[in-house]
């Protein structure tokens, strides 16, 4: 009598703990990306560094859409050839893109702690 | 002990054990592809994008683990990429384009935030070397960069988070429904968030999710971000390929698609 209904009880659990652990109830998420982003940094400079990737990482500090029309007159006079062209031609021409391998900079904190800490 | 305080102390230590197990997936700490590969997914997006002239579209990655999602759902977020003039830290101006999109928070699941960063940065955790890509009209891709750029972008976004989050309403928002609602702010030129749900009503099918309604009620006591309280019949929630069968649907997108890296 009692070793069935330890059997009983522990079916209950073993039950539950296999519908909540093994339910994949991730669904599907917006997720996070600032770690990941910083550890593919990291990679990159390692990769960049043994000269595997021939590419050059930067941070972008600031990033103002061409398609606004209001920033073009205040940006027009810092802008490379082809980004003030690309202000000057109609949606639907194809636009270039840099090489670069552009990332958001580090967090504040370690920006401040490591002055030379760029890419 | 009887047998309910037992089920309750397994139950409180599979929570305890299965957050853990949750926080570690969150936490992003990780890259799943060599470096070189993510980099070369970015800039072929990017230049796939670039060729067609688009100044916005609506692209989305794989976040997480493919043998965890339910069925249909191929893709787990998505975000606008806007074509810039992007300043470097070392002073130089580069093309490209830069990532507007809701995240998740790390250490509270089940809030978000707005965050601008650049393809490198949203692709950096994909767990897929693969993308899907919306290419919206011209006329709609004006109407977006006006959006975006305008106070109503921030108006349009609600920190309660949930990973199945019901479209219809105003209750809990994910990344993809934050998406959907700019782009219908952006077609009604409103930021009336009633008229938008209205719309979103009466025009967009919310791909229903594939999880047995027993797992998804246990899921939403146990997993912060997980909600079904917004849901009234089966849980239905805004993806990539939902949002995609409405832009084309509706005519307002001139293309649909993905872009892999082998």
């Amino acid at each position: 009598m009692m070793k069935r209904q330890l059997s009983r009880e522990l079916l209950v659990v073993v039950t539950t703990i296999i519908l909540i652990w093994g339910g994949q109830l991730e669904a599907q998420a917006g997720g996070s990306v600032q770690n990941s982003s910083r550890a593919l940094e990291h990679s990159l400079r390692a990769v960049t560094y043994s000269s595997v990737v021939s590419m050059q990482l930067v941070f972008g500090a600031a990033a103002i859409p061409l398609g606004v029309s209001a920033e073009l007159g205040k940006v027009s006079g810092e802008m490379s050839d082809a980004l003030w062209e690309v202000a000057n031609t109609p949606i639907d021409e194809p636009f270039p893109i840099a090489d670069e391998a552009i990332m958001i900079g580090p967090p504040p904190a370690r920006a401040l702690e490591n002055e030379g800490d760029k890419p | 002990m009887n047998t309910i305080a037992r089920i309750c102390i397994v139950v409180l230590f599979t929570i305890f054990c299965h957050t853990g197990v949750l926080a570690g997936s969150q936490s992003g700490d990780e890259i799943h592809f060599a470096p070189d590969q993510i980099v070369t997914l970015a800039k072929k997006i990017e230049r796939q994008i670039a060729a067609r002239g688009a100044q916005v579209a609506i692209i989305s990655r794989v976040g997480r683990a493919p043998n965890k999602l339910p069925n249909g759902m191929e893709f787990t977020h998505v975000a606008f990429a806007v074509y810039s003039k992007i300043t470097t830290t070392d002073g130089r101006i580069l093309p490209g384009y830069a990532m507007y999109n809701l995240y998740q928070d790390n250490d509270k699941p089940n809030t978000s935030a707005l965050f601008q960063d650049y393809p490198l940065d949203y692709y950096a955790s994909t767990y897929a070397l693969k993308a899907g890509v919306i290419i919206p009209k011209p006329e709609l891709q004006q109407r977006l960069l006006q959006v975006i750029f305008s106070d109503t972008y921030a108006s349009l976004h609600n920190p309660r988070y949930s990973a199945i989050a019901n479209p219809n309403n105003t209750q809990f928002q994910n990344c993809t429904e934050f998406v959907l609602d700019v782009i219908n702010a952006a077609i009604y030129q409103t930021g009336d968030k009633r008229q938008i749900k209205a719309n979103i009503k009466a025009y967009f099918e919310p791909q229903p999710v594939e999880i047995s309604p027993f797992r998804l009620w246990l899921g939403s006591i146990f997993i912060p971000d997980i909600a079904i309280s917004d849901h009234t019949g089966p849980v239905k929630t805004t993806t990539f390929w939902s949002i995609a069968r409405y832009m084309q649907g509706q005519e307002i997108a001139d293309e649909v698609f993905t872009v892999s890296v082998e």
